[in-house]
């Protein structure tokens, strides 16, 4: 116990300051002030350009709404000129059909009217004709020359009932080999319409109403009639004029005069159209503006302010670049002050325009004054507290080292005190931590033993050149709850500070007993094994030898026992020694079979009388040599238990054997009885014998492994520790009782009734 | 076969013994040969072509063992085998694998001897015919989708006598048992009476010989056991054809 360092002896290291580590964010790690201001950047100009993108856009949809308003009204105003220009024609028609030479039914001079008047209006001929169609006077022909009937649609016809101007759908002409629209007015002659009077004019007259529009290059305004027939068209007028307009179109035509709406043009170009039908000649206009053009403007307008954009984000990030190493330049010039405050140096700052730069450089300063103070504070503290330290650590280093030990170690003083146990001690008595302390060392002695302790414990102080190590008596320890277990226990002196103590170290052999026993039983189990092997080849032995001879007896025997020639008297004998060798055989046969090791046999339904009878087969013998008498109580022969028969057999012969060796001290009547008792699901064998039982001490021990009362050598079978076992294995149990104070031994199994 | 028509070969190492089984037979057999040892015994075989050979194990010069291997590994004797023994240390299991009928232990009364003899004479057949008197202890049950996949999957395995099956079914070896062993496929089905001639419950192994077959399904059984390949009477793994 002096192996107490001596504290506070050398001189006092201080550990280096570490190198300096900037601190780390959390995922380890950093960016320059630059990465910051160009996020500040970003941060400025991205929602300033979402802003711009959300206003074009709006723009943009204004845009189309007013580009499709006023392309509605120019299809409208367009409609209107188609209109005037049928109007026209129609006014100059009514004043012909008011001519008196109609009147008076001169038609040639009409007929050079008419063509004056063709070659004023210059857009097609006139025709007169009755309401049977046949033509009277036609422009094209001279008067005179025969003329077919009128080509032109009932739409015309409509004219004799309504008294009105009609303007016809496209047709074919007549006459003129041409494509023709038709405008006719009632001639009215004495109160009834007599004639009409028609122009046929070319569709190219129309076109000529478009054509000074000054339409924007791109754009497709066509005319279509009533039906929807294409009359005059901008773009390929020979190609479209006759066909019919986009189906589409012709679909939201029916459902109103006016709309606009997104098709395709005759020639797949997506569009959106304006269309507008007159009510008076039942005809549409329909204007298509490319979708093309209206996308260019809002396409050059995004590249724009992209460009616009990018340029900000670069000059901002220039910017920022410029402001970030001004900035990081001021704070860098902080890390050579900050190192050197740690290491304890004289700091110098360098001026910085940054105001907090600044502030930190003179913060840094004072701080350096402050730890300078501070460390030598801490020097003069820390020399009076490392000398406590060192005390205290030896003190906790040595219970840590008794507490590791593998025994119970406790300290006692002269008087039996306890002064110290470590922490095995306290778990393997059973008792708290610091329970201990203070108690007597008495306590923890088993009371049976308690006096002889005592007086060891006095002269193991006092006995002058006495060992200063030494074994206590005790095989036991008592625990806290007064159980017991095996020990062993050594002794020795110490001197603490002056006084005279004993440490005992204390080993728990509970666990070391233990193994010594299952080591004891197996090897027991396997001598058995060996033995019974051994055994059993000799058995073979005999049996191959015994067995030959006697079939040969047998066989002879048994011929003359069924020879129906021979005399009476040899067939008597004849049948007695077929009887006797049936006995040899049967004793061969159970040697044999009590000579396997049955240990790896499955389990069967064995009738119990067989069992016995194959141990009595072996050592009923011996009994009757010996004059112990042997009584077998009767056994029911169906009884059956489910067991490893030749074990089972095994420890009825053991038992028997036992018995035998046990009643040769005794004097008087010797006798063994084996009874045989079933109850309950059990099946219980008893060996009864006249021997003087067996003394108290050894009655607990008797199963042990370890134990026999018998010479070295003279121990024949299993013995009782391993027929303990096999009884338990077949879930029974052999105990050692007393019968009218005979000893008895009683093998208890569970038992199967016979199905 | 009756023993009346059957030449019988007799091997023993103890002349006396082989004179009184000689007298035995020769009262009832067509025809006796004799021989002292396993060697003597295969050139009696080649010579006379004994329908029966009753054989003591333990022999000098050829044991009975290596004289029942070579049989039947030349092939041309399909004579039975009787073990007639005082002592082997030879495993049932491994006799009845080797193609032995019937093992008997010295010493032996005559009306035993005769009445093994003439029932290994028996073809299948007749052999299973009448119920044996015997009280059943249990009963093998087994139930199989059908013989060829029993068979591949290793559950059962026939021999000329008996068959041995993948069961944990536990009784004592030499106990009369019933059999009711069916295979869904075909309808066919074991159905008798058997005897269990050994066990191996860690390699869940039953071996057992059939002593009487139910009529329905005895002609159908007789012709499994006859065509028979491993040439054993009680294969020793339902594992199939594995010879000692």
């Amino acid at each position: 116990m002096t192996a107490i360092p001596a504290a506070g002896g050398g001189p006092i290291t201080l550990v280096a300051p570490r190198a300096v580590q900037a601190p780390y964010r959390a995922d380890g790690r950093r960016r320059p002030i630059s990465f910051w201001l160009r996020w500040l950047v970003i941060v400025c100009v991205v929602p300033a350009w979402a802003v711009v993108a959300l206003v074009m856009a709006l723009s943009y949809d204004r845009e189309r709404g007013t580009l499709r308003q006023s392309t509605a009204i120019m299809a409208r105003a367009l409609m209107q000129t188609v209109d005037a220009d049928i109007a026209t024609v129609v006014g100059a028609l009514q004043a012909l059909a008011t001519s008196p030479l109609l009147a008076n039914d001169d038609l040639p001079a009409f007929h050079a009217q008419a063509q004056k008047l063709q070659r004023m209006l210059d857009i097609g001929h006139i025709v007169l004709a009755d309401p049977s169609r046949r033509q009277l006077v036609n422009t094209v022909k001279p008067f005179g020359e025969p003329l077919p009937t009128t080509a032109y649609s009932e739409r015309l016809e409509q004219l004799f009932v309504t008294g009105k101007p009609a303007i016809s759908d496209l047709f074919s002409g007549a006459v003129v080999d041409q494509r023709l629209v038709a405008v006719a007015v009632p001639v009215i002659l004495q109160g009834t319409i007599a004639f009409n009077l028609g122009m046929g004019i070319r569709p190219e007259h129309f076109l000529s109403i478009l054509k000074p529009q000054q339409l924007p290059a791109g754009w497709v305004v066509s005319i279509l009639d009533a039906k929807g027939t294409i009359v005059a068209r901008t773009h390929d007028p020979e190609k479209f004029v006759g066909r019919s307009g986009p189906p589409q179109l012709l679909r939201r035509m029916a459902e109103g005069s006016e709309s606009v709406i997104d098709t395709e043009t005759q020639e797949g170009i997506p569009v959106f159209a304006a269309f507008s039908r007159s009510t008076f000649s039942g005809w549409t206009v329909a204007i298509g503006v490319p979708r093309a053009n209206l996308t260019a403007d809002l396409r050059q307008s995004i590249w724009f302010s992209i460009a616009i954009a990018a340029t900000v984000l670069i000059l901002g990030a220039l910017a920022a670049n410029a402001l970030s190493r001004r900035i990081s330049g001021s704070i860098r010039g902080l890390r050579a002050p900050a190192l050197a405050l740690a290491s304890g140096g004289p700091l110098s700052i360098a001026p910085s325009d940054t105001e907090e730069v600044a502030e930190v450089g003179e913060a840094l300063v004072a701080a350096s004054r402050l730890l300078a103070q501070r460390a030598e504070d801490r020097e003069k503290a820390q020399a009076a507290e490392q000398q406590a330290a060192v005390a205290d650590r030896t003190a906790t280093r040595f219970r840590a080292f008794l507490d590791a030990a593998p025994n119970a170690v406790i300290v006692s003083r002269a008087d039996g005190t306890i002064s110290f146990a470590n922490q095995r001690a306290s778990t393997a008595f059973g008792y708290a931590a610091s329970d201990l302390l203070g108690q007597s060392i008495e306590r923890l002695i088993p009371e049976r033993l308690r006096a002889g302790h005592s007086a060891h414990l006095k002269g193991f102080f006092l006995a002058p050149g006495a060992q200063p190590t030494g074994t206590a008596p005790a095989l036991f320890a008592r625990r806290k709850d007064g159980s017991e277990f095996p020990a062993e226990i050594s002794l020795s002196r110490i001197e603490l500070e002056g006084v005279p103590k004993v440490m005992a170290v204390i080993r728990d052999l509970t666990e070391q007993k233990r193994l010594e026993a299952y080591v004891e039983t197996s090897r027991l189990q396997m001598i058995s094994s060996a033995r019974l092997s051994a055994l059993g080849t000799m058995a073979g032995g005999i049996a191959h030898e015994v067995n030959n001879p006697l079939a040969v007896i047998h066989a002879l025997a048994s011929d003359l026992a069924d020879d129906q020639g021979g005399s009476e008297q040899v067939r008597q004998d004849a049948g007695r020694i077929v009887q006797y060798a049936d006995r040899i055989d049967g004793i061969v046969k159970s040697l044999l079979y009590l000579a396997r090791d049955g240990a790896g046999d499955p389990f069967t339904a064995a009738s119990l009388a067989g069992i016995v009878a194959r141990a009595l087969d072996l050592l009923a013998a011996r009994f009757r040599q010996h004059s112990v008498t042997l009584t077998v109580g009767p056994i029911d022969p169906g009884l059956r238990i489910v067991c490893r028969e030749v074990q089972i057999s095994q420890i009825v012969s053991n038992l028997l054997q036992n018995a035998f060796d046990a009643v040769q001290e005794g004097s008087g009547d010797r006798w063994v009885r084996l009874e045989v008792a079933a109850e309950a699901g059990r099946v219980i064998l008893s060996v009864v014998d006249s021997g003087g039982g067996v003394p108290p001490g050894v009655q607990a021990r008797i199963m042990e492994p370890f134990f026999t009362t018998k010479p070295v050598g003279k121990g024949t079978g299993l013995g009782l520790s391993l027929s303990k076992k096999i009884a338990e294995e077949h879930g029974g149990t052999l105990t050692l009782g007393e019968r009218d104070g005979h000893t008895c031994f009683t093998l208890s199994l569970p038992s199967r009734s016979k199905d | 076969m009756q023993l009346s028509d059957a030449t019988i070969l007799l091997v023993d190492d103890e002349p006396y013994l082989l004179e009184i089984f000689r007298m035995w037979f020769e009262r009832h057999a067509r025809r006796v040969v004799t021989a002292e040892n396993g060697k003597l015994a295969l050139e009696q075989a080649a010579e006379h072509r004994p329908d029966l050979i009753v054989s003591d194990v333990r022999m000098p010069v050829m044991d009975g063992i290596e004289m029942v291997r070579r049989l039947k590994a030349a092939g041309t004797s399909s004579a039975g085998i009787v073990f007639v023994s005082g002592y082997t240390d030879l495993s049932q299991r491994d006799c009845f694998d080797l193609g032995v009928e019937a093992m008997l232990p010295k010493p032996l009364r005559r009306a035993s001897l005769m009445a093994t003899v003439q029932r290994c004479l028996l073809d299948g057949e007749e052999r299973w015919r009448e119920r044996p008197a015997e009280e059943c202890q249990g009963t093998l049950s087994a139930r199989f989708e059908s013989l060829p996949a029993a068979q591949r999957e290793g559950l059962i395995a026939f021999g000329s006598g008996g068959f041995c099956i993948r069961s944990g079914f536990a009784a004592a070896p030499g106990q009369a048992i019933g059999l009711d062993i069916a295979f869904d496929d075909g309808g066919q089905a074991l159905k008798g009476q058997g005897i269990v001639r050994w066990l191996q419950p860690g390699e869940q192994q039953v071996g057992v010989e059939i002593s009487y077959v139910d009529d329905e399904n005895r002609g159908w059984v007789a012709a499994l056991a006859a065509r028979n390949e491993s040439r054993s009477f009680i294969p020793r793994s339902s594992l199939g054809v594995q010879s000692l």
